[in-house]
């Protein structure tokens, strides 16, 4: 696979058609790896492809400018779906790499919770596909098709045992803001969080303010996070973001039946409406 | 810094019985930037009004609450006072310690701590009211009317009589509508045609209307007292302006087609007018079954027009006029019946319409005015008419009352009766409802003068043995099962809104229900205007109508359209959205949400990089305020004058000042 | 009726009670806001807790705004608006329905009783809904109790 996606993005520079490729390359231990950017033809042998590449390196688009190749795996392609659904980036300067992915793993060596249940082995759009010449599915299907298991645990819980849970997490948090400066949809120039008239988040790391800043973390990427769960991976105190955005993404597919990333021709849910939409809660 | 006025009104007793007046204006004097609180008995008084504009200056005030009855009664009285103050209108807001506290609390404590709070929620508000300036646009002195059946004509006569110009924009080749298919009208039985065509005429004679018949709006942007239309005039391949509608053309023609305006009951030719008297009487090229058009063959409609008037080579013309006002117009198609089992599943060729019938009523249309069966063209003496076919049946049809079908049963019933003495006329119906002028008295004369059966119950099937059409109901009144061996069936069907309705809807920013019929603004104090201003809605488009209510919906339409245009300029709630471009990331999620297309996108150069990027922008005359868009907006880049995210966490904290919560 | 009433009952106490529930309730001007003058030109009698905030269109309530007013100690939020297929923005309203079925589930995982937050779609003419709207939203709030959810009580408490 490697030896073919170099191919490919020698050709994109080679003839032009991109300016610079976003790819994976070794990290300077050679344990895990990270996002590079190469501009010219004898760049391209530094890329590599395994399964240590978590990034998701749409985070980049709207960044870099012109013509740009991005080497990419199917969750990475729901993103740059959702930032095509959202005016952010132009499809038409994009050339994508996507490469067939069985999984990713951690540090540790253990397979990513959200690889189990992943349904886009095979990126849904592409420019370009290098797939895998070994036989797929190396993953045991014990949880796999049960896509929002991991939330059970705490839906069972009882409403103030959830408080505690989530209060016990967001105490942790150091307001460093991670989360959100590596997660693609998280591209506004200007976050709320930042906005002083009026204050929507206690800016200084506090249990209220920690709340607020999750909350609305987590309502603004309703509907739009695509899973590619960077947020819960970088986070340094271990706050189990996944879970939030999970839950979000349940419910909306209970109620709206729509799964984010897959059409960019679809209005993103909380910009849309049905005149049937579920209404039982409301007197 | 604001500094504040509180002023308490006691409105006599309606708000000092119940809630402590004096006190709550005593404690609203410790509110942040209040610098003077006062009460009085009837602030909207003069007294009480010049009161206010006397402590403005004597203390300086720069912000005005008035704590007393529901904005919606006198927030324009104060606002008027707040500007002759001396100060920007919109420095002033209104504290509801009546309609939402005096009035529904009994416990006088509990009440006067309920006002402190409303009191302090305003002025929390008013502290960071922005001063809003009325803007005004100029108004375009024509009114685009949509649909040229009776309702749009009679809208463009009364827009004409005003003084105002008009256009009419109708799909057919001729204007009319429905009602020229009509033979009769109820309860006078006077000719269709009679009454019409006089209308037609005057339209076409009319130096202030202009027609654009076989043209279809396409696209409307722009908005109140300036829309700009975008009008598609499809191709007839006649020239209009040459064309003296001599009828050589269409009597040579030999290709001979079912004739959509005879219901297919009779023919008409390839070129062709649909009824003797269109307006404008210049004939169309049916595309489709042209030879010319489809085998270069033929031609001799070309050959023998004596004014060269026809065109082969004309193509459709995109044209865009501005207007101040639309009037929708569009009337309605008729349910089809086929889905009904019951009734054959629009298999039997003699189980018609209503409206088949009319045409055949008509003594110049397809059968001369006779009566027939169209399997065989024999007459029809037995005739059985079922009514609500579609109506009142939420399962498969409409959940209404299509509210004319009751009448023109009956008128053709007693017309059926007219042509022939002999012929026998059934009605099946549910209720008869007959609410109008002389309405009740006419289905009386057909069933006591007339002779009409009527049998209160539903047909249960309509089949056929030995080569008769048989209808079996029931009459629930005498509790029997019965069948007719008819001649012909016709089918009261329901009236609907047409099949592109939503699409028209969506051009114009108009709600539909759930029916798409157009929605008015308010069903009792509103009926002809739309939440979108400037455009109206008249006839059937709205809901099933009958002539005399069409008629007086239209001249209700142009009346409110012809109100509009008498402005030079029109103004416009300063109450809006507007966008912070440094904030803005051209997500256009409030694009998205917006129900008045009022958010485009544009593209600016940012500030910082220098680079080109895409941001929302607001178009104030579009923009209804509703702030849609600055709950989609999640950097919060766009706000809403009125009701800033500022304002409404001012007033969440004045709320929560007292809560004793660790903060 | 006399009129000095309010001269001679001036020593009211006006202390407001710590257990008593205090509800935020954004209403648009349109439909629920109009809703709730009827009530009042009816004398419909309701609880006092709810003070109303008054918005263009339900579609102006911002979840967020419901959030904050319970991390700023509310008790419970109402949020109202007309009934779908009425908006006096024609589409408003379904936006908010939207959103509200979303932001609810996320504050009942976050950990906030569904006591607290409540909508409804009250029209001009619901005078009496409106009323009755309030009475059960103000006894259902107050069996979720005062909002504790950021003070010292209830760590000390736990």
């Amino acid at each position: 696979m490697l030896e073919q996606l170099r191919k490919k993005a020698k050709e994109l520079l080679k003839n032009k058609e991109v300016e610079v490729i976003i790819g994976y390359q070794k990290s300077n231990n050679n344990s895990f790896t990270t996002p590079c950017f190469i501009e010219s033809e004898d760049g391209v042998d530094r890329l590599t492809w395994d399964e240590h590449c978590v990034y998701n390196l749409s985070l980049y688009l709207k960044e870099v400018k012109g013509k740009v190749g991005i080497v990419a795996k199917g969750c990475d392609v729901k993103s740059i779906v959702a930032l095509m659904q959202e005016n952010q980036i132009d499809r038409d300067r994009i050339k994508i790499i996507a490469l067939e992915c069985q999984a990713q793993v951690d540090q540790e060596g253990q397979i990513l919770e959200k690889c189990r249940t992943c349904q886009v082995h095979i990126p849904g759009m592409y420019d370009e596909l290098v797939r895998s010449k070994t036989s797929p599915s190396k993953i045991e299907s014990k949880e796999s098709d049960k896509e929002y298991s991991v939330l059970e645990e705490l839906e069972a819980k009882s409403t103030p045992e959830r408080w505690q849970f989530w209060q016990r997490q967001f105490e942790k948090c150091i307001r460093c803001y991670a989360c959100r400066q590596v997660c693609p949809l998280c591209y506004c120039s200007e976050c709320i969080s930042e906005k002083t008239a009026p204050q929507w988040i206690l800016p200084s790391p506090s249990l209220k303010g920690n709340t607020t800043w999750n909350i609305v973390r987590a309502f603004h990427l309703a509907g739009r996070c695509i899973d590619c769960g960077e947020c819960e991976r970088v986070c340094p105190v271990n706050i189990p973001l996944r879970r939030l955005n999970k839950k979000m993404e349940k419910e909306i597919q209970t109620m709206f039946n729509y799964v984010p990333g897959l059409d960019s021709k679809k209005k993103p849910p909380l910009v849309d409406f049905r005149v049937d939409d579920p209404q039982e809660f409301i007197r | 810094m604001a500094r504040i006025g509180v002023f308490v009104c006691h409105c006599g007793t309606n708000i000092s019985a119940t809630v402590d007046v004096k006190k709550v204006a005593e404690i609203a004097k410790g509110f942040p930037g209040v610098k003077f609180a006062t009460d009085y008995r009837y602030m909207c008084s003069e007294p009480g009004q010049d009161l206010i504009q006397k402590m403005v200056k004597e203390h300086n005030l720069t912000r005005i609450v008035v704590a007393a009855c529901s904005p919606s009664l006198h927030e324009k009285t104060f606002r008027t006072c707040t500007q002759n103050a001396g100060l920007n209108p919109y420095f002033f807001e209104m504290a509801n310690i009546r309609e939402q506290c005096s009035w529904v609390h009994d416990d006088r404590e509990e009440a006067t701590l309920k006002a402190i709070d409303i009191v302090k929620l305003a002025t929390a508000k008013v502290g960071k009211n922005n001063p809003l300036q009325t803007t005004f646009i100029p108004v375009e002195k024509k009114v685009l009317i949509i649909g040229g059946g009776i309702s749009g004509i009679q809208a463009a006569i009364d827009v004409a009589f005003n003084g105002f110009k008009a256009v009419i924009v109708e799909r057919e080749p001729s204007i009319g509508g429905r009602m020229a298919m009509f033979d009769k009208t109820f309860p006078t039985l006077d000719c269709a045609a009679c009454i019409l065509t006089p209308k037609m005429v005057e339209v076409n004679q009319s130096d202030l209307i202009k027609l654009y018949t076989y043209s279809e709006v396409e696209e409307v942007s722009g908005y109140v007292g300036n829309f700009k239309v975008k009008i598609r005039r499809k191709a007839r391949l006649v020239d209009e302006n040459k064309c003296n509608g001599c009828g050589t053309c269409w009597q040579r023609c030999p290709v001979r087609l079912p004739s959509e305006f005879d219901m297919n009951l009779g023919k008409r030719k390839a070129i062709y007018v649909p009824f003797p008297q269109a307006v404008p009487n210049v004939p169309v090229i049916d595309q489709k079954h042209c030879l010319y058009i489809n085998k270069k063959k033929c031609g001799i409609c070309k050959k023998v027009c004596p004014f060269e008037a026809i065109d082969y080579e004309q193509e459709d013309e995109v044209i865009e006029e501005q207007f101040g006002a639309i009037i929708v117009a569009t009337g309605f198609t008729m349910f089809d019946h086929s889905i009904y089992g019951e009734y054959g599943y629009g298999k039997y060729k003699n189980v018609t319409t209503g409206l088949h019938f009319e045409r055949m009523l008509n003594s110049s249309g397809p059968t001369g005015g006779k009566i027939v069966r169209p399997s065989d063209g024999k007459e029809a003496k037995k005739v059985v008419f079922i009514q609500c076919v579609g109506s009142r049946d939420e399962a498969r049809g409409m959940p209404y009352c299509s509210r004319l079908c009751c009448m023109y049963t009956a008128k053709q019933a007693l017309l059926l009766k007219e042509h022939n003495p002999e012929a026998e006329a059934y009605v099946f119906y549910i209720d008869i409802r007959a609410a109008g002028k002389n309405y009740e008295e006419f289905v009386e004369r057909v069933q006591d003068e007339y002779g009409a059966t009527y049998l209160r119950g539903r047909v249960s099937k309509i089949f056929q043995r030995n080569g008769r059409l048989m209808v079996r109901g029931c009459d629930t009144l005498s509790g029997t099962q019965i069948e007719i061996d008819a001649d012909l069936v016709v089918l009261a069907t329901a009236l609907i809104a047409r099949p592109d309705a939503i699409k028209l809807a969506q051009m114009l920013h108009i709600p539909y229900d759930q029916n798409r019929l157009f929605t008015e603004a308010h069903p009792k104090l509103a009926p002809v205007e739309t939440v979108t201003t400037g455009v109206f809605l008249t006839g059937a488009c709205q809901s099933p109508k009958d002539i005399p209510d069409t008629v007086a919906t239209a001249s209700a339409a142009s009346v409110k359209a012809c109100g509009l245009l008498s402005h030079e300029k029109l103004p416009i709630d300063p109450q809006i959205a507007r966008v912070d471009v440094e904030i803005c990331s051209g997500c256009l999620a409030c694009k998205e949400v917006c129900p008045f297309g009022a958010i485009e996108k544009e593209e600016i150069v940012d500030r910082v990089t220098q680079q080109k990027r895409w941001v929302a922008k607001v178009a104030p005359s579009l923009c209804n305020g509703c702030g849609a868009c600055n709950t989609a907006c999640r950097p919060g880049a766009i706000d809403l004058d009125g009701f800033t995210e500022e304002q409404i966490f001012g007033q969440i904290e004045s709320l929560t000042a007292d809560k004793g919560n660790e903060r | 009726m006399n009129d000095n009433r309010s001269v001679k009952e001036k020593n009211l106490e006006l202390k407001p009670s710590p257990e008593k529930v205090k509800i935020a309730a954004f209403l648009c001007k349109w439909c629920s806001y109009a809703g709730a003058d009827l009530a009042g030109g009816s004398r419909k009698k309701y609880p006092p807790n709810v003070i109303v905030i008054r918005t263009s269109c339900s579609a102006r309530t911002n979840p967020l705004f419901v959030w904050k007013s319970l991390e700023k100690g509310l008790d419970g939020v109402l949020v109202s608006g007309c009934h779908p297929g009425e908006c006096h923005y024609s589409e408003g309203n379904y936006h908010t329905r939207r959103n509200f079925a979303v932001f609810r589930k996320l504050l009942e995982y976050i950990g906030i009783e569904p006591e607290r937050f409540h909508m409804s779609w009250v029209s001009a003419a619901e005078g009496d809904k409106w009323a009755q709207v309030v009475k059960e939203v103000v006894k259902t709030v107050e069996s979720a109790g005062p909002n504790t959810y950021f003070s010292k009580k209830k760590e000390d408490n736990a």
